[in-house]
């Protein structure tokens, strides 16, 4: 749902600056605001209803969840779309939160890492358990939630379509081989289950 | 070197628990120069034992994803008699009672292990003969297992319960440690202990830390080092909502909002004017030109060994190059970023910083406050690679807390992090190398563009009876420092490359000419060499080890590459193989062999080989950082790649068994693993990158 909540006159605490070096503030002074259309969206984010007030609707969803929200799991590193680390489930495709405008994902069901499942027993956090793949972590919420999302479309994946499809999900710490494994493993837990 | 009961009261003050047990203090770090007598009390982690705590160990040493926990964990629980996964782990903070604290130069554990199996080993003699005395037994015919204490009669009392008799015992004074053979969990493959909260998105990370009213804040810095803000302009910025306040600090420009995106879309409207100084003409290009003079006019000396000149001068075969390495920045996933709230008369911290000795020393200095006002709270940290040792973003953090009375998050932008790093420092190599004509090392030149470390530290010169090695500093514009194996990440590239030009020169296979600069009986004889070089049988070891699992150029398809490292008695060779076909892997295959003593958790040390190969990779064949204008060109993963899964090689890993004490281990990989891939690389098309990176 999309609300449109024309320029709410409020008044936020603002420092004004301009001139000298020195002095660290100069003035102070309280303005209106004037420029975006702020709007109240409604979340859905595992499963849970989140109403954001007073927010840009181009504001990438990340931020939303993070700083606003305070979901935590969902992380940042690239902020331009290329590293993966910030992916979530969006109607179980993953997409890339840092990137994505909070108004795009208003009508969705997000899935972040913390609700992929209640007891951190899904298929493919399991077999990243099993793989032993995570070194610093930062990374790895990304890199399951692309993995599940990809495990949907591709049940049975050969090794290449795997590669390619996690292409561009980094890890600075280099887990890569056993991400591969972790995914090979879980794909194999699906099909016998 | 002896474990301390820490008073209850200072413990739970320390760790901000709460316990009635046994609690066990005890230094990290042996300090070899002082007499065991002389040691100050300088407890470094802690072991609790309570209703309240349950099996608590307190981690000194910052989390990076080396794995420190889990290892300490696993020595624990051994010593102990404790059920692994039931030990809690508690993150220590900066503190100075607590030795070491730094994850940095592979050392966590290589510190920690004996000091924290005699200060496990009392924990368990002293739950022991409490309980036995309870019992009315004899304390020799019980033992642990479990997390239980087990009398000669079938009697058993978990640990927990035992605490309650064991912690008013006195402290033993050689505690007996178990036999290597009777660890349950020391050598084994043990899962990271901390890898289900992660899977969940549950685990803290600094960047998590989100304190009640907490303003988001990014920083304008300086494209230029050094520069000098002149003026600003935020009437652009000032107008967005959301943007709380926009302030100077220093020559930065700081603007805090309600959420980091609103902080970042401002910043981006900050009109700053700089005076950029003394670097703004500075570029890769008049670097070069300035190293190339460096090395045509060395400054200093800094060792000489024989006579070189002579030596060189006679040698039947001469050779000179040079190779050089650009600058490098860590780029960790997780930003460099901090959390800071000055209270009316405190001040609250939260990061994750490599450096805590540093960071606890400096506080007061930073804070303008004395130690019992700084709460620091240390967070996992998302990467560091040696980035988080500098305290830069921490003082950035707590210089625009200061002006606000709201808690405020620092965070650096991915841009931020690659244009304002700590980076490893750019260097060029030169090399003279006088050989006989069977390949003989006869006289070594080493001359470079930043500080020459000592002899000691090179695998290079011991090589040759007459070397000299000489060096200028060159001022760079770019603040430097350590990444993964500090000072030998080019070197290891530049020593191996002129090896490899070595052989090539003499004819002789790159592996049979380093078994035989390593001292290998049949080789060297075989080359026609009176006498080995050197003699390292653990190194010539790895290197046929290595040999064997590659099957060295027993497959025509692919090029070959070797290379070895050695760092802090961690020795390690890597060997690549590229196929000559070309393809999606420039490297489809990584072969290393390591030794490094005892091996706590063999998982995680292959994890930290993976890592320091893929790490390598991607920094022999993309990374580099350029300046132009005196700033760095390069802003995000597009322009400095990090390797992608696509990408990745197969990696065969030999970890030789040791009954010698750990040795650190997380370092040793990535800089041999450079020079290996561009031998292989110059193998399978017959051109050699002497300047790093290969695409680029
Ligand atoms: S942070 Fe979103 S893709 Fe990198
Ligand atoms: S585990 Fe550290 S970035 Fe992937």
């Amino acid at each position: 749902m999309l609300r449109f909540d024309f320029l709410k006159p409020k008044f936020i605490k603002f420092l004004f600056l301009r001139g000298s070096t020195k002095d660290c503030r100069l003035y102070n002074q309280k303005r209106e605001r004037i420029g975006v259309i702020m709007s109240s969206i409604d979340l859905t984010i595992n499963g849970n209803l989140h109403p954001l007030a007073d927010v840009d609707p181009a504001m990438p969803l990340l931020w939303a969840l993070r700083d606003e929200l305070g979901l935590t799991g969902t992380k940042y590193s690239c902020g331009v779309g290329v590293c993966g680390t910030c992916v979530v489930l969006m109607n179980g495709q993953a997409v890339r939160s840092c990137i994505l405008p909070v108004r795009a994902a208003s009508t969705a069901e997000i899935t972040t890492i913390e609700g992929l499942s209640k007891d951190g027993t899904h298929p493919v956090q399991e077999a990243w358990i099993e793989e032993d793949v995570s070194q610093c972590g930062y990374c790895q919420g990304g890199q399951i939630l692309s993995a599940v999302a990809f495990l949907e479309q591709n049940p049975q994946p050969d090794e290449n379509s795997i590669r390619q499809s996690m292409a561009t999900n980094l890890c600075r710490c280099g887990t890569y081989p056993r991400i591969l494994k972790a995914i090979q493993l879980a794909a194999g837990k699906k099909t016998v289950s | 070197m002896k474990p301390i009961t820490h008073s209850r009261r200072d413990f739970l003050k320390a760790t901000g628990l709460s316990a009635s047990g046994l609690i066990l203090g005890f230094p990290l770090q042996i300090q070899a120069a002082s007499q065991p007598g002389d040691l100050p009390f300088e407890p470094n982690a802690f072991i609790a034992i309570s209703p309240e705590t349950g099996i608590t160990l307190t981690i000194p040493v910052p989390e990076v994803g080396q794995n420190t926990r889990t290892a300490l964990a696993m020595i624990l629980a051994d010593e102990l008699g404790a059920d692994l996964q039931a030990v809690n782990l508690h993150q220590a903070g900066p503190r100075n009672d607590v030795g070491q604290q730094m994850a940095g130069a592979s050392a966590g554990l290589k510190r920690a292990y004996p000091v924290l199996r005699i200060a496990a080993a009392s924990a368990r003699e002293m739950l022991i003969t409490g309980v036995a005395k309870h019992w009315n037994v004899n304390p020799d015919r019980c033992h642990t297992d479990n997390s239980q204490v087990f009398g000669p009669d079938g009697q058993s009392m978990s640990f927990i319960e035992a605490a309650a008799y064991g912690g008013n015992q006195s402290v033993p004074n050689a505690p007996t440690l178990k036999l290597a053979s009777d660890f349950k969990y020391i050598g084994q493959d043990i899962r990271i202990l901390d890898a289900q909260e992660i899977g969940m998105g549950k685990t803290q990370f600094a960047v998590d830390a989100l304190p009640e009213g907490v303003r988001f804040a990014v920083l304008l810095r300086c494209p230029v080092l050094g520069g000098k803000l002149l003026e600003f302009d935020a009437a652009a910025a000032g107008k967005m909502r959301g943007v709380v306040d926009i302030l100077q600090v220093g020559d930065k420009v700081a603007v805090t909002a309600t959420n980091t995106w609103i902080a970042m879309e401002a910043a981006k409207r900050v009109r700053a004017q700089w005076d950029e100084g003394e670097y703004a003409s500075e570029s890769t290009k008049g670097i070069l030109a300035r190293q190339k003079a460096a090395l045509d006019n060395p400054a200093e000396t800094r060792v000489a060994q024989g006579d070189f000149e002579s030596a060189f001068a006679t040698a039947p075969i001469q050779l000179e190059q040079e190779f050089s390495g650009p600058f490098l920045c860590h780029s960790p996933m997780e930003p460099p970023n901090c959390t800071a709230w000055f209270h009316k008369d405190r001040v609250e911290i939260w990061t994750g910083c490599q450096s805590l000795n540093g960071l606890y020393e400096a506080l007061p200095e930073y804070t303008g406050l004395p130690h019992e006002r700084i709460a620091c709270h240390q967070l996992r940290i998302g990467g560091g690679f040696g980035r988080k040792l500098d305290h830069d973003f921490i003082i950035e953090a707590l210089e625009i807390a200061k002006l606000v009375d709201y808690p405020v998050k620092l965070m650096f932008t991915k841009e931020d992090d690659i244009r304002h790093s700590v980076y490893r420092a750019a260097d060029r190599y030169r090399y003279r190398v006088g050989m006989d004509l069977n390949g003989y090392p006869l006289a070594l030149q080493e001359i470079n563009c930043q500080r020459a470390r000592s002899w000691r530290d090179s695998a290079f010169t011991r090589y040759f009876k007459h070397a000299e090695r000489k060096f200028t500093r060159l001022d760079l514009p770019l603040v430097t420092g350590p990444l993964r194996g500090p000072h030998d990440n080019v070197s290891c590239f530049t020593q191996h490359s002129m090896i490899d030009a070595m052989a090539d020169r003499a004819g002789i296979d790159p592996l049979d000419f380093r078994l035989a600069l390593l001292g290998d009986q049949k080789v060297f004889r075989l080359l026609g060499w009176a006498e080995p070089p050197a003699e390292d049988p653990v190194m010539a070891n790895l290197v046929r080890i290595i040999r064997d699992r590659s099957n060295w150029k027993g497959d025509p398809s692919y090029g070959y590459g070797i290379a070895y490292f050695e760092k802090n008695q961690s020795k390690v060779a890597v060997a690549a193989l590229a196929p000559k076909a070309g393809g999606s892997r420039p490297i489809e295959k990584v072969f290393v062999a390591l030794h490094c003593g005892r091996i706590v958790n063999p998982l995680s040390a292959r994890a930290q080989m993976e890592s320091g190969v893929i790490d390598g990779l991607a920094a022999a064949l993309y990374q580099r950082i350029d300046v132009q204008d005196g700033r760095v060109i390069q802003k995000n993963y597009q322009d400095y790649p990090m390797l992608a899964m696509p990408e990745c090689p197969e990696i065969d890993i030999f970890l030789s068994p040791s009954e010698a004490e750990p040795k650190g281990l997380g370092e040793t990989a990535y800089p041999p693993t450079m020079p290996a891939t561009i031998s292989a690389l110059a193998d399978a098309t017959g051109r050699r990158t002497t300047d790093m990176p290969v695409f680029g």
